[in-house]
Order: structure tokens, then C-alpha cells, then sequence
């Protein structure tokens, strides 16, 4: 019998799930530390913030939590590109690890950034590929 | 990371585990439902469902977003792409769902021109680079997600940005919920709420559900160690004859929730008097419609929607595994006709929906 992907969590090996490079989840949410509050906005009326995750920066709007009082240093849990809540470090690192765990996490940085579109093209190809077989 | 250590604690995972051994009585055969697709995703991917007495019986709940979107919706938004003066724009777990004419990402091959966006401010954006076209956002999701739209829809109104709309799909959890609860072959004796639908709704919401339907209710982070930590809850709640909701997810999830989404949702949205969900059927005031304030940029007001109904391929079960009363492979086309690649039902999609999951996490690796 194989052993349990959780049984093999507890006995130390680390689980590389393979995963359909076209599945993109939008339910789990990640964690992104501000390293900048309002950098250069010419927009009015939008506050954001510059996050970062494991290196990758990208501006994200932080009015859902505008009553927190957000400085740099500070997590907050990202959602389609919104703060939808201010978290603790621990938690935090406790979610990228989840998304670590889950295989997810090279599929949130890929969310982070936006999607590439040589990417989308090939999958599309490879799909009416798929199709006509 | 200094700090992960007791979550990866096998130890404390062991000893969850024993506890709900000890707890579960094994004369009585326990159905607790997991809402939401991120728990449903995690418990495939650890294989918690082999770990836990089974007695101790999961059922999948309808909180896949994708998953419960009816055919006809899908449909709706794709002949919206049909003007070539259109821009569509969807989240990327959109792209493959299948609508009768194709998946948007087939479509999207046909030249329509449909690209996917990973917030809707984003789709606001591009409506601001595109004047001469016009931009539709394929809104979905559940609380979490409405909140964003709902801010973009209040951005475009302060903007006036004319070319944008959004077609408007969010849908409730509440609803579904009392939905299953009243549907008389289900019988579940708790829930795994959701954990990030209840940053915004909070945990006060639940209170029907262990109220009036006197069901333990215990939200539920996406740990291993908290999912397992939510089953003993529940079990706990059970032998004691309790019902209550419990927030086990209290280092994210507030008991108020997050006060200003709920205000935005409820400046832009109202209450849809009945929307349809794929397996479960129309459900009263389970879905959010755009208010008069907004309706200029309500896609369904500019371009018409036709309330097109469309029912599911005949052999097709996604509304059993959806409503929990059938497993994903008791499905007559899982693995078979309908798979990853091929997809028939959404649930096959999103990594999220039952059926995905179990393929991903079970199914593949006892077939090879
Ligand atoms: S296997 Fe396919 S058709 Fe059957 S329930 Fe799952 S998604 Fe639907």
C-alpha cells in the first residue's frame, strides 16, 4: 500500500503534487507583506499598497481594510487582488506554507504577477489540440 | 520560519486524531459537511478522510464557485463575447468551464476575445485602455470575492468609465446552506464552515444553523491540524448535545466580520428574488443582483440575458455530488467520458470542486 499523503507529511517527506498548469484557484487566498503604503498613486480615490510575497511585488488595493491602521512590515491576506484582511506573521507563514504544501504556491506568484499571455497561448493551443483529437 | 513548527507538529496531528477516534462513537455513523471547495481540496490533498474513523463520514458542500455556476449562466456571459465589440474578461478558473458551445478558453480560440484577469480592477483598467471597446467582467464567487466587484462597480460609477459592465454571478452561502439543510435526502449532523467567506460575513450569520437546525457549525481554517481540529469540535459539540458555531479560524476570521465589505456590499447589491444553482436548483435570495444606483453598468441591463435555463448532460451527476448524496466516483462518467482533460462538469475544473480533487489526489494514485 502507498502511503498517505498526510502519513508521508509526518514521516518528513515533502509531497510534489503534479499539477494541471491550467487550474487556477481562486478560493484560497494569499499572504502578502506591505513594503510600501501608497507608492506613487496618480489615482485618486484608490489607496493600495505595494506587497510583496516571496519577492514578487504587485500593488494591491487595501480599502476593504482601510480601517487598520496599516504600516509597512504589516501581512494582510490577498484576495483577486484586494486586502480582505490584517493578519499576524505567524498566520501568515502559516498560509504560504499551506500554499507550499498545497502545490499551489508557484500558482499564486503566477496570480500575483498576472497571467502571462505566451502561457495562455500555448495553452490554448494545446486545448484545440486536445479537441480535434 | 520559527513559528511553524507546532502546526507541523506530527505529533499534535496524532493526538488530534486520536482524540476523534475516542470521541467518535462507533455505533453512529457521523455526515459532516465541509462547505467549502479550499477545505474539500485540502482534505483530498493530505488524505484526512483515510485518517479519521470511517464512521466518521465528509460530505463535499457546494462552496466551489465555478462548480455551482448553472450552464445556462455560462452560456449567457459567452454570448455576451458574441460582439466582436467585446472584451470578456473572467477569473482564470473560469476559462475551462464548459458552457454548451465551449468553454470560454475554446471560444477564446474561436477569436472571441476573452482574457482572464486576475481582479476585476483589473478589468476596469482595461476598459480605461480600450475606450472604443467594451469591457465585460464574468463576475463570480461568493462574499469573499463580491466585495471586489462591488468596489470596481463603485470605481466606475467615480470614474465614469462607460465601456465597462459586469455580468453579475456572486451567490450567497447562507442560502445554499439552508438549502441543504431543508433538502429532505440529505442528513448531516455539522458543518466545516467556511474559512474565508467568513473574514467578510463574520460567524454571527451561521447562528441559524445551530439555532434553528440545532447543527454544530465550527469555521474552520485550512490546516491539516484545523480541519481535524474542526472534526473534534464538532464531535465534542455532538456528545455534549450541543449545537453552536464555533470559530476555529479566530486568528483570521473576526465574529463581526469585515464591517466595510459588508457596507459596500450592501451599497451596490441586492437580493436576487431566486438564482439558479448547478445541482441544488433556484433558491430564494440566494444570489446578489446589481442595484438601480449601478444598473449602467449591469451587463445582463445592456445587453439583455435571455434567463437561459440549460440542463446538464443526461448521465452527467454533478447535482448529487454537489448536494453531497453521491462520492465523486459513484459518478457514472467519472474518469471515464468526463476527466481533467475533458472535462463534462465543472466540478471537474476548479481544483477546488470534489470531482478535480478526488482525481488529483486519490483516483490517480491508486490507478497507477
Ligand atoms: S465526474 Fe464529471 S459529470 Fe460526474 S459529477 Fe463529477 S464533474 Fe459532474
Amino acid at each position: 500500500m502507498k502511503p498517505l499523503p498526510l502519513l508521508k507529511l509526518l514521516l518528513g517527506i515533502d509531497i510534489n503534487g503534479k499539477k494541471n498548469s491550467l487550474q487556477k484557484d481562486m478560493c484560497l487566498a494569499i499572504p502578502g507583506k506591505i513594503v510600501e503604503m501608497d507608492p506613487n498613486d496618480q489615482t485618486p480615490f484608490v489607496q493600495t499598497a505595494l506587497v510583496e510575497v516571496s519577492s514578487v511585488r504587485r500593488r494591491i488595493n487595501i480599502e476593504l481594510i482601510k480601517d487598520e491602521e496599516l504600516k509597512p512590515g504589516d501581512w494582510v491576506l490577498i484576495h483577486v487582488g484586494f486586502a480582505l484582511a490584517k493578519i499576524s506573521e505567524r498566520e501568515a507563514q502559516d498560509q504560504l506554507r499551506i500554499l507550499s504544501m498545497l502545490g499551489e504556491d508557484k500558482q499564486a506568484m503566477e496570480e500575483l504577477q498576472g497571467y502571462s499571455m505566451e502561457e495562455e497561448k500555448k495553452n490554448i493551443k494545446d486545448t484545440i489540440l486536445k479537441n480535434l483529437i | 520560519m520559527q513559528y511553524v513548527d507546532e502546526f507541523r507538529d506530527s505529533r499534535l496531528i496524532k493526538k488530534t486524531i486520536e482524540m476523534i477516534q475516542q470521541l467518535a462513537d462507533p455505533t453512529v455513523h457521523y455526515r459532516i459537511m465541509e462547505v467549502c471547495g479550499g477545505h474539500t481540496f485540502s482534505i483530498y490533498r493530505f488524505g484526512l478522510h483515510d485518517l479519521i474513523p470511517s464512521n466518521v463520514e465528509l460530505i463535499h458542500g457546494p462552496g466551489c464557485p465555478v462548480c455551482v455556476l448553472p450552464m445556462g449562466r455560462i452560456d449567457e456571459g459567452l454570448r455576451i463575447a458574441e460582439d466582436p465589440k467585446v472584451i470578456l474578461t473572467a477569473f482564470g478558473d473560469m476559462m475551462r468551464v464548459p458552457g454548451q458551445t465551449g468553454s470560454p478558453l475554446v471560444l477564446k480560440a474561436k477569436g472571441r476575445d476573452i482574457r482572464m484577469v486576475y481582479s476585476p480592477l483589473d478589468s476596469l483598467k482595461l476598459a480605461k485602455e480600450h475606450p472604443k471597446k467594451e469591457v465585460v467582467f464574468f463576475a463570480i464567487g461568493f462574499e469573499t470575492t463580491a466585495p471586489a466587484t462591488a468596489l470596481t462597480l463603485l470605481k466606475a460609477q467615480e470614474w465614469g468609465i462607460k465601456n465597462f459592465s459586469v455580468f453579475c454571478n456572486h451567490v450567497l452561502i447562507l442560502p445554499a446552506i439552508r438549502a441543504i439543510l431543508d433538502s429532505p435526502d440529505m442528513r448531516l449532523d455539522g458543518f466545516i464552515g467556511p474559512g474565508h467567506v467568513s473574514t467578510v460575513i463574520g460567524c454571527r450569520p451561521y447562528a441559524f444553523v445551530a439555532q434553528n437546525y440545532k447543527k454544530p457549525i465550527v469555521i474552520s481554517g485550512f490546516e491539516p491540524l484545523d480541519i481535524l481540529e474542526s472534526i473534534l469540535r464538532i464531535l465534542r459539540q455532538l456528545k455534549e448535545k450541543k449545537s453552536e458555531v464555533e470559530n476555529q479560524y479566530g486568528r483570521v476570521v473576526l465574529w463581526e466580520g469585515n464591517r466595510t465589505a459588508l457596507k459596500l456590499l450592501e451599497r451596490v447589491f441586492e437580493l436576487r428574488s431566486y438564482f439558479e444553482w448547478r445541482g441544488l436548483g433556484f433558491i430564494a435570495q440566494s444570489a446578489l443582483k446589481i442595484k438601480k444606483e449601478f444598473s449602467y453598468w449591469d451587463a445582463e441591463l445592456r445587453f439583455g440575458t435571455q434567463g437561459i435555463t440549460l440542463t446538464d448532460p443526461k448521465a452527467a451527476q454533478c447535482g448529487e455530488v454537489l448536494k453531497g448524496v453521491l462520492k465523486p466516483y459513484q459518478c457514472k462518467l467519472f474518469g471515464r467520458s468526463c476527466n481533467p482533460e475533458h472535462p463534462v462538469g465543472a466540478l471537474m475544473v476548479s481544483s477546488e470542486g470534489a470531482c478535480a480533487a478526488y482525481f488529483h489526489h486519490v483516483y490517480q494514485k491508486t490507478e497507477v
